[in-house]
């Protein structure tokens, strides 16, 4: 940040001195000019009235004798006195016996004469003969004032350059004392000011003033920093204002998507519940009726000895089976009540559900249940179903094989059931899917069963987390509140 | 002889113009009113016994007679030497009434009032006086005046403001002026050259002068002969009458050779 030499304080400060020297300058030398002019002019008038005296008695005697060619001759040398105008040898009879000028002005007339503002001036004396007892006429002396003036003036020109060299001297003087004492401090100050960062001040205060501590620079400076302190301040509060507002609406931001994933799977479990109701309304009744005629084939050719035919009869047993639970799936998913709760041992509700599971004979099944657990008040048919569902995701994800531990134990003022598997694993990026409705992975599923659990365990004020790796293995974990 | 006959032919010219016959300055007959008193202004020159001063008081032979003739004409008179430009001024401004022993010139009767035929009598009769000029020059000079203005020589030496000096300028002649008739002589012996116009009388003074003796030459020929006049302003308070009654009482003075041979003798 510049600023032009001939827009700084210094410069107009200097230039005014210059102009106010000047002007002062211009006054002193006129009233120089005038007192020493009017000096001059005394000596001047005293020198004509030496030089009349000497010529008296010739004037004297050529208006005695009212003689011309002797009164031109009286008044010759008086005449040619350099700021005398004009001398008249005027008689006793008014008449004029002789008039010489020197060449310059007349009477009133000149530039520096108007200029100045002067009168025109005349000095008369009286002319005696015989002893002064004879009055003959008078001597008039006209002075030149222009002349007198002018040369006054010509021999003043060193004056005025001089006053105009001292005005330009004191300018320039006082322009370097404004520029070391206001200006440069000033600039100093001012490009302080531009490097502090007003939104980030950090602890950036303005330069000690040094020699102009106590005097308005100093003052201007304190303040300055003063202030600075202040926004420093203001930006602490702004930033803790801001930290606190960012978390707000964080806080807010993730509520409220919360709440809209809530509502989308409240609206995705409204349209699911009432499609679950036609379609298991539909499907039931075939299905009834394909189970029964499954049975009646069952009890008709059992005794049959056709192994082909039994065998297809069990596909069709089994397919019925798979569809029934699909329906019974839909069904719950769709029909989610409120648990009615009892006192139930959460180990026998996982060994009721564990006992209603076909395990594959290439799976191992390892229970760890913590016989010491408190009684919990939950719905047991509905965690029942949750450990169904889980046992049957874990069975489903090791097709080829695996171990599956069923584990139970305390956690604070939970109880912890979890079923970990040695299955395929969930991709990460589905890990935060799973539970909404559905969404699945396997090919036969309904994407309901993990929603369903979630559904459940929410309502038992509890919580479910999954923890998985691909080709490693899943572990879910059922948590749920002793007191509800 | 020559400057003695001068000096007589002069004399008669001035005591002897007249023929009335007077046995005393004082006519007992005229009273003697004294109630008016009359300014007259003479030209102050050294012209003895005719006109010269002491101190501020004039004297001469034409300033008594001037005295004689006012008193005679019921007045009195107070007299004061002054140059003749002075006089004429003081005439034609009216601060006096008249002057005295002036000749006639055109430029003094544009003030002076002269009595008739001034201007053309060679001798008026109510003049004061009759006063010959004559030329003198240096006695080694071989020149010889006959009347013939041009031939004077040069530089011609005047008294000052005398009517001849405008004549001779007229006549292109270098002239020079002084105060006295012996300064002219001094400058004339000085320089060797040039001429000097003056009266006869003082001529003959000169001539007799110790400083001069034997140096000048007075020409035969006088150069020409003036009346001198008692003249009076115009702005004068003096009637017609008054003037003339004045006049004639100079004229009747100048005629008693009585009066005027005892004038005489009191210089």
């Amino acid at each position: 940040m510049k600023v032009k030499v001939w827009n700084r304080i210094s410069f107009s400060q200097g230039r005014n001195a210059f102009i106010v020297g000047l002007i002062l300058g211009i006054i002193g030398g006129f009233i120089q000019i005038a007192s020493e002019f009017f000096r001059q002019e005394e000596l001047i008038t005293a020198n004509i009235r030496q030089m009349v005296q000497m010529v008296q008695d010739s004037a004297a005697s050529a208006a005695y004798n009212v003689n011309e060619v002797q009164a031109e001759k009286a008044i010759s040398g008086l005449a040619n006195y350099w700021p005398v105008s004009r001398v008249e040898i005027i008689d006793d009879f008014g008449t004029m016996l002789s008039s010489r000028g020197a060449g310059g002005e007349q009477p009133g007339g000149g530039t520096f004469t108007r200029l100045f503002g002067l009168p025109h001036k005349d000095h008369s004396f009286p002319l005696y003969y015989y002893d002064k007892s004879i009055p003959v006429g008078k001597i008039k002396v006209y002075l030149d004032r222009n002349v007198i003036i002018g040369r006054f003036v010509k021999g003043s020109t060193y004056v005025i350059f001089d006053g105009i060299i001292t005005a330009l001297v004191m300018a320039t003087v006082l322009a370097l004392i404004f520029y070391y004492s206001l200006t440069r401090p000033l600039l100093r100050v001012v490009g302080d000011i531009a490097e502090v960062d007003v939104a980030n001040p950090q602890d950036f205060y303005l330069r000690d003033p040094m020699f102009h501590r106590h005097d308005e620079m100093g003052l201007l400076v304190k303040t300055i920093n003063r202030l600075l302190e202040q926004i420093k301040l203001q930006n602490d509060v702004l930033k803790d204002t801001n930290v606190e507002l960012e978390k707000r609406v964080q806080d807010r931001t993730r509520a409220l998507k919360d709440a809209e994933e809530k509502l989308i799977r409240t609206e995705k479990l409204a349209v699911i519940g009432k499609l679950a109701g036609s379609i298991a309304h539909e499907l039931r009744t075939p299905l009834g009726v394909l189970k029964n005629a499954v049975y009646f084939l069952n009890m008709k050719l059992k005794g049959s000895g056709d192994e082909k035919v039994n065998k297809h009869l069990r596909i069709m047993e089994d397919e019925i089976h798979v569809s029934d639970r699909i329906i019974s799936d839909i069904l719950t998913f769709g029909r989610v009540k409120e648990p009615e709760r009892e006192e139930t041992d959460i180990n026998q509700v996982i060994l009721q559900a564990l006992s209603k599971v076909d395990i594959p004979e290439n799976i191992k099944v390892t229970t760890q249940l913590d016989n010491d657990l408190p009684r919990l008040h939950i719905d047991n048919i509905q965690v029942e179903q949750v450990f169904s569902n889980l046992l049957l995701n874990a069975i489903q994800s090791m097709e080829s094989g695996g171990e599956m531990v069923i584990r139970t134990h305390m956690a604070g003022g939970s109880v912890e059931g979890q079923v970990i598997d040695t299955g395929v694993g969930i991709p990460e990026e589905n890990i935060p899917k799973i539970f909404e409705p559905l969404f699945s992975t396997k090919v036969t599923g309904t994407g309901l069963g993990l929603s369903i659990c979630k559904n459940i365990v929410d309502m038992h004020k509890g919580q479910i987390h999954v923890y998985s790796r691909v080709g490693e293995g899943t572990s879910v974990t059922v948590k749920l509140p002793i007191k509800v | 002889m020559r400057k003695i006959s001068v000096i007589l032919v002069a004399m008669a010219c001035v005591l002897f113009a007249g023929n009335s016959a007077r046995a005393d300055l004082r006519d007992p007959g005229v009273p003697d009113t004294g109630s008016k008193v009359i300014k007259i202004c003479v030209e102050e020159r050294d012209w003895y016994p005719f006109l010269y001063a002491e101190g501020r008081q004039a004297r001469g032979i034409l300033v008594d007679m001037a005295k004689e003739a006012v008193a005679r004409a019921g007045f009195s008179m107070e007299v004061e030497p002054f140059p003749l430009k002075r006089c004429i001024k003081l005439a034609e401004h009216g601060r006096v009434d008249g002057v005295a022993a002036i000749p006639y010139s055109k430029q003094f009767a544009r003030f002076l009032e002269y009595p008739a035929g001034a201007a053309v009598d060679k001798e008026s009769p109510w003049r004061i006086m009759q006063i010959d000029q004559v030329v003198v020059t240096f006695s080694g000079n071989d020149f010889e005046f006959d009347g013939d203005l041009r031939t004077l020589p040069q530089p011609v030496r005047v008294p000052f403001n005398d009517p001849i000096g405008v004549t001779l300028k007229q006549a292109g002649l270098e002239t020079e002026e002084a105060k006295t008739d012996r300064q002219n002589v001094a400058k004339l012996i000085r320089d060797r050259k040039g001429s000097v116009i003056t009266t006869t009388v003082t001529a003959e003074t000169l001539a007799q002068d110790e400083s001069f003796r034997g140096m000048i030459e007075i020409q035969a020929v006088p150069l020409r002969s003036r009346s001198y006049f008692l003249s009076f302003s115009w702005k004068s308070s003096l009637s017609e009458f008054e003037r003339r009654k004045i006049w004639e009482e100079l004229e009747r003075l100048r005629s008693d050779y009585v009066f005027m041979l005892q004038l005489l003798a009191q210089y």
